[in-house]
């Protein structure tokens, strides 16, 4: 029997639509939708590959409890009683906000709403976070003090038709492919590109301009290309006039910023500066693009306020063709931030510390809502060594290879009292649970996922759960167990966040089913909304807000010279949990790698394909060296998907102090040739 | 209708510890198989290791009367890692004879320059067994082999007794010596004065790493030797050994088919050196 | 001058090609079905196979090959083509190949594939696609899961009446809109119902078994037909590929096209997908346990693992040149081999690539450079 299942990709946040093509029950192929707005039947090498790891032999089918050390297969009924037992004891030992609820990105909204509702109605506690914490927390948190909304202002359907397009801290043809294909038509329509990146991605060699500056410089490089366009008299009067505010404070702030000055601290030549000021600047319809290279920085939030601060200097925001594109990392990460899978807000980014909502919820949920905002992930890891927090349910994420100094992390894990993880394949994480519950991948569930251009889509089931429940059924099922009965119908959650939450009052499966809705979609029936900001930002005034450069938390010195930067690469994803049992991603880039310019290399001895130990002040890996002139002297760049390599041993765990987003990006290493 | 992927039988017979991560298979056909393999040197097997997949090798040994054959493996990958575990008596898969063997009509009363770098002396020992079990049919033989170290050269010791047939000589190199190593050092190209074999008549065979191929392929022209009469036994990327699944495609040419053993002249008309 | 006489050599040339078709139209059109009729025969088709393969409205106006047997739904007078091609049934993105009953012991069992399918709706560039496949897994050793699917394939192509899309160049490949073999029955539509075709015995088998659906054709349903193809390659001109394929062979394409698509190409794999003639393939093995099956699955040129080899040297290394091989496989050396190149013009890899590269526009690009 052939079957067609229309769904939305489970990979990056750029949410592409396809169908899973099911034969006698097999997931034997992926087949693009044309008419799918995000992707209109393009896709990447790992969409392409989706179905492969569905069935994978390797995906988890059983509950597992850990016995002295050692994992035993378990059933259900066992296991979630179980966990249902062990939460209620050290509930009642500890109080509610001993035990912390990790959500997941990777899961549908209506899971994470369920996972938001669970923390807060079923265990009292709003401890509860996910992935976009070591994310895009400093897009929400920047974005909302400049524009009063945490996201991506405008859609991808205009980027083809851009005049410029800046690119900063993001590689759209590997990270985002499909937004990459419209860079690349935008290229092809005549735009021009501006790529500030210390590495010569593929989008660099067909800019304009490529600024390649050392990581962590981004604010002292913005601020100059706003202090050369007022010098240059490019900035938006009129817009700045009618629709900000504090211009005075942000003219004041970076006088000091001329291209000139700030050539040693970006080591750009004030050229290609002001080069791009004036292009960005004087292009008719201009936009940003930034993503994991301008936030995971111990200055993310201000990086994002700094490109706020320049589209609202040039007016290039708040209307069509314009704006500030964050590129979300994974497929409904902006999803579960506006599930309120966060510390301190309910669904569409209500604030738990706002009684008139507290109030909403408890009357819908009938309980008593926790008033003070929970921990962040960050703070969960540090609560847990210091013996606060004593309990993490882990739900599809794999903290141990995705957050920073894993020796940090993996100490914090050990510290728990008791560690719940649901995941469909035993990553690192999972392997220090206690008890390991299968969840089901997006095949399996019926749902929605929310891209970075704030559309909703739906996900639709193809086969069965292999393990028997979808995560949204196993959250129930525990909280039913802990006496607070939730009902999981995709369908009837849907239509709690609409009846719950202003943002997506006019959110239904059936209207989406044709094509999504990008949010806000305050009324039954309303289009939704493709451009934020239009005509009066969110906040009302944008508002300007002067920064200052800070260096990193580690730069480099004489014992660490180098600067340790880390990214995505196009054939894997994340912790490579998916794209590593993918017979040809794995092929194409089997092993971890660092890259170093020839000139670097020389100095280290160090030779092309030849293995080398990379050393930073929280732990060291021997890794094989690519020698490339594609990436900037004094600065190594490693990919982070290789969870038997791990590139985060190496990376810092400083992090930003608004958004607790860790310095992936830059930290100080050294090189030895083995 | 014959599936030609689906997988014949065969059992370890004996393993032999070659080299440092290099080990010798004898294998044999299990009788529900069909007794016999029947192939010539140079042709190769694709081997099968479930869970791992399959793998190109040549076959190591002449065809022999007892339906014995050998594979010499290196340790490189995941497939070839496990099969380093396997023990005798363990059961494998193998599909094939493919491929063209070594001009083996070509080569009849003509003098020989056989020339391996490396585990690539594998394909060349089966022709090399032959030539010497009918030793009268051809020519003078020389023989050139160079391997990283004295440990890494396979097939040790019965190298040293080819020595023992009539109008042979053995030449061998190696890139870093040890203490036990009194011979030649060095890349085999530097041993090609020593062969003594006349350059226009003779016919020379290479097996070995691309660089070794590509290397020793220019000096031995410019020796004076034909690109006639020039063959090496290439190394591609192959999955199904019978032109279908694309990977070793050159120009229209598949080396599973076609070659895997490509006269100088053939490789020239497919723009390749090695 | 010169240009006048090119003008006027190239307006002849279209007029014999055209002349040509119309003269196979008038030879071979015999037969005309109503829709009613046609109804009729799809429903008798659908009792005597497994699979009724057929373009099929998906989500909005997505169209893509399904299984309508019982489904229903099959498109006949339909405009555009499917998403995928019937490969994706004969050589499909993944399939098992033979199960492993025990991994350690080496104990394996074979698979047949009986599965027995009618394709419906076949676009004519489709239709060569498959000729040309069945050439090539049928040479010197025969691809069993292949061919075991084409013999128990029946085809049931459908004339293109219009482009399927923008970016299609069927007409200019010399694969449209009508099919010239392969088929065991195609039709043409016309306004009253479709032209009959018989292309072989299993079609005129199925004719003998349903003869009171069909009817002689008209001589006003052949002038329709016949005007409805003369319009579709009006205004296009056929792609001279041996002289394509002689400048390729010549090494005269400018370095900058490859370089440029070197740049352009992001190794998404939807060319190699989606090309009804790309045939290449690998193996994985997925056990559970012990036991198991070995799939086939598709692979190709673009990928730098499809060449690079277990100890790790490539011998293609640049990314330019994975495309450059399936460029060259499909127009050129194709070419030189069989007489004809491997792209039908069917345009999907256009409609699909994220980096805009254009074989269309490659072949003009190139054929006009060398002028």
């Amino acid at each position: 029997m052939i079957k067609r299942v229309l769904t939305t990709c489970p990979y990056c946040g750029v949410g592409c639509g396809f169908y899973l093509d099911v034969r006698d029950g097999r997931v034997a192929g992926v087949i693009p939708s044309k008419s799918n707005t995000v992707s209109k039947g393009y896709l990447c090498v790992k969409g392409w590959h989706s179905h492969e790891i569905v069935q994978h032999p390797d995906r988890l089918k059983k509950p597992l409890i850990k016995n002295n050390g050692k994992f035993k297969e378990a059933s259900w009924d066992t296991a979630l009683d179980y966990v249902a037992n062990r939460l209620k004891d050290i509930k009642a030992k500890h109080g509610s906000d001993s035990l912390a609820v990790c959500a997941s990105a990777r899961c549908t909204n209506e899971e994470n709403f369920l996972m938001m509702k669970f923390a807060r109605a079923a265990l009292g506690t709003n401890n509860i976070d996910h992935c976009a914490r070591t994310c895009h927390a400093a897009t929400v948190s920047g974005l909302n003090q400049s524009f009063g909304s945490g996201a991506g202002t405008n859609s991808y359907d205009e980027l083809p038709f851009m005049d410029c397009i800046l690119i900063i801290g993001s590689n759209p043809t590997e990270a985002h492919p499909i937004v990459g294909w419209r860079v690349r038509t935008a290229v092809d329509n005549g735009a021009k590109t501006i790529v500030c990146d210390p590495r010569r991605i593929l989008s660099a060699e067909s800019a304009d301009v490529h600024i390649q500056h050392y990581p962590g410089t981004d604010i002292a490089l913005i601020n100059a290309m706003i202090n050369f366009i007022i010098r240059e008299n490019l900035h938006d009067k009129e817009f700045i006039e009618k629709r900000t505010e504090g211009f005075n404070e942000l003219e004041e702030a970076v006088k000091s910023y001329t291209p000139e000055s700030v050539k040693d601290i970006t080591g750009v030549k004030p050229e290609l500066i002001k080069k791009a000021a004036r292009i960005y600047a004087a292009s008719k319809k201009s936009c940003i693009m930034y993503s994991l290279g301008m936030t995971e920085h111990t200055v993310g939030t201000d990086n994002v306020i700094a490109m706020a601060n320049l589209a609202m200097v040039t007016g290039h925001v708040g209307r069509e063709f314009s704006g500030v594109y964050p590129m979300r990392g994974q497929n409904n990460v902006q999803g579960a931030c506006d599930m309120g899978a966060l510390p301190n807000v309910y669904s569409g980014y209500q604030p738990v510390a706002d009684k008139n909502a507290r109030d909403k919820f408890e009357k819908a949920w009938g309980v008593e809502l926790p008033a003070r905002p929970g921990l962040t992930l960050t703070d969960m890891i540090d609560s847990a060594i210091k013996g606060d927090v004593k309990c993490f349910y882990i739900i599809g994420e794999d903290q141990v290879r995705t957050d920073p100094d894993t020796h940090m992390i993996e100490r914090a894990l050990k510290s728990l009292e008791f560690l719940v993880v649901q995941e469909i394949f035993l990553s690192e994480t999972a392997k220090m649970a206690d008890v390991v519950l299968p969840g089901a991948s997006f095949a399996e569930k019926e749902g929605t996922f929310t891209c970075a251009e704030r559309r909703i889509q739906r996900v639709r089931r193809a086969i069965l759960p292999i393990s028997g429940k979808t995560d949204g059924d196993i959250i129930c099922e525990i909280s039913g167990r802990l006496g607070y009965k939730m009902e999981f119908d995709s369908l009837k959650v849907c239509d709690e966040i609409a009846s719950l939450t202003p943002l997506f009052k006019g959110v239904s499966f059936e209207r989406l089913e044709e094509n999504g809705l990008q949010w806000p979609v305050p009324e039954h029936g309303h289009p939704g909304t493709p451009v934020v900001h239009l005509g009066k930002f969110t906040r009302g005034l944008g508002r300007f807000i002067p920064l200052k450069h800070k260096p990193p938390a580690e730069v480099p010195d004489k014992e660490y010279p180098f600067i340790l930067t880390t990214g995505r690469m196009l054939f894997h994803y994340n912790t490579g949990t998916m794209t590593r049992r993918v017979s040809n991603l794995s092929r194409e880039y089997p092993h971890n790698f660092v890259q170093i310019n020839p000139k670097d290399a020389e100095t280290s001895g160090v030779k092309n394909k030849g293995r080398v130990k990379v050393k930073t002040r929280r732990g060291e890996l021997t890794v094989a060296a690519e020698v490339t002139d594609k990436i900037k002297k004094g600065v190594l760049w490693m990919p982070f998907h290789f969870t038997d390599e791990p590139t985060n041993v190496l990376t810092n765990s400083a992090f930003d102090p608004v958004c607790k987003t860790g310095e992936y990006k830059a930290c100080a290493a050294k090189i030895e040739k083995l | 209708m014959k599936n030609e992927y689906f997988p014949k039988i065969v059992v370890i017979e004996n393993i032999v510890n070659e080299a440092p991560d290099v080990k010798t298979f004898t294998l044999r056909l299990k009788h529900e198989s069909g007794g016999k393999l029947k192939y010539k040197p140079g042709q190769f097997m694709m081997l099968s290791l479930p869970g791992y997949g399959e793998a190109p090798f040549t076959f190591a040994s002449r065809p022999a009367s007892n339906g014995r054959f050998q594979i010499t493996v290196k340790k490189l990958g995941s497939l070839t890692a496990a099969l380093h575990d396997l023990r005798e008596k363990d059961a494998v898969g193998i599909r094939g004879p493919y491929g063209n063997s070594f001009p083996l009509d070509k080569i009849e009363n003509k003098d020989l320059l056989f020339v391996a770098g490396g585990i690539g002396m594998a394909p060349l020992r089966s022709l090399i067994q032959q030539v010497f079990k009918n030793r009268k049919n051809y020519g003078n033989v020389e023989i050139v082999y160079g391997s990283r170290s004295p440990r890494e050269l396979v097939y040790k010791d019965e190298i040293i007794s080819w020595q023992d047939n009539p109008d042979t000589d053995i030449h061998l190199t190696v890139d870093t010596p040890d203490e036990t190593w009194g011979g030649a050092c060095g890349v085999v190209c530097a041993l090609f004065p020593k062969v003594k074999l006349d350059p226009k008549t003779s016919v020379v065979i290479l097996c070995g790493p691309p660089v070794m191929i590509k290397s020793a392929i220019k000096d031995i022209l410019k020796l004076g030797f034909r690109d006639s009469n020039i063959y090496a036994s290439l190394e591609r990327h192959m999955k199904c050994g019978a032109g279908k699944c694309g990977h070793c495609y050159i120009k229209g040419k598949y080396v599973c088919l076609d070659g895997p053993n490509f006269s100088y002249l053939e490789m020239k008309k497919l723009e390749i050196n090695s | 001058m010169v240009l006048d006489y090119v003008f006027i050599a190239e307006l002849f040339a279209r007029t014999v090609s055209h002349a040509l078709i119309i003269v196979k139209l008038l030879q071979m059109k015999k037969l005309f079905i109503t829709k009613e009729s046609l109804e009729e025969l799809v429903k008798n088709l659908k009792k005597d196979c497994d699979e009724f393969i057929a373009p099929k409205k998906e989500h909005l106006d997505d169209i893509v090959f399904s299984d309508t047997k019982h489904s229903g739904g099959e498109l006949s007078a339909y405009e555009g083509n499917s998403v995928v091609s019937p490969r994706a049934f004969l050589l499909p993105q993944t399939e098992e190949v033979f199960k492993i009953i025990s991994a350690k012991g080496a104990k394996f069992k074979a698979i047949e594939e009986k599965t027995r399918r009618i394709f419906y709706g076949v676009r004519p560039c489709d239709m060569k696609a498959i000729t040309l496949m069945r050439d090539f897994f049928a040479d010197k050793f025969v691809d069993a899961f292949y061919e075991q699917k084409m013999e128990r394939s029946i085809f049931i192509a459908i004339a293109c009446a219009s482009r399927c899309s923008k970016k299609s160049f069927c007409y200019e490949m010399d694969s449209g809109p009508v099919a010239k073999d392969g088929f065991d029955i195609e039709l043409t539509p016309v306004k009253m119902g479709y032209l009959v075709d018989i292309g072989s015995k299993k079609g005129s088998k199925i004719l003998k078994k349903n003869n009171k659906l069909f009817t002689k054709a008209s001589s006003g349903a052949i002038k329709e037909a016949k005007a409805i193809l003369e319009r579709f390659g009006e205004a296009a001109k056929r792609i001279d590929y041996k002289k394509l394929a002689r400048i390729m062979a010549q090494d005269k394409v400018k370095q900058s096209i490859w370089d440029d698509m070197g740049l352009r190409c992001v190794a998404c794999s939807g060319c190699i997908t989606l090309c009804p003639t790309c045939s290449c393939f690998s193996f994985m093995d997925r056990l559970e346990n012990d036991r198991g099956a070995r799939l086939r699955y598709c692979d190709g040129c673009i990928y730098a693992g499809f060449t690079r080899m277990a100890g790790g040297s490539a011998p293609i290394p640049n990314h330019k040149d994975h495309i450059r091989r399936f460029f060259e496989h499909k127009l050129n050396i194709d070419t030189l081999r069989y007489g004809r190149p491997s792209c039908v013009g069917c345009a999907r890899c256009i409609e699909i690539c994220p980096g805009n590269i254009d074989i269309r526009k490659f072949i003009e690009a190139v054929t006009k450079g060398a002028e």
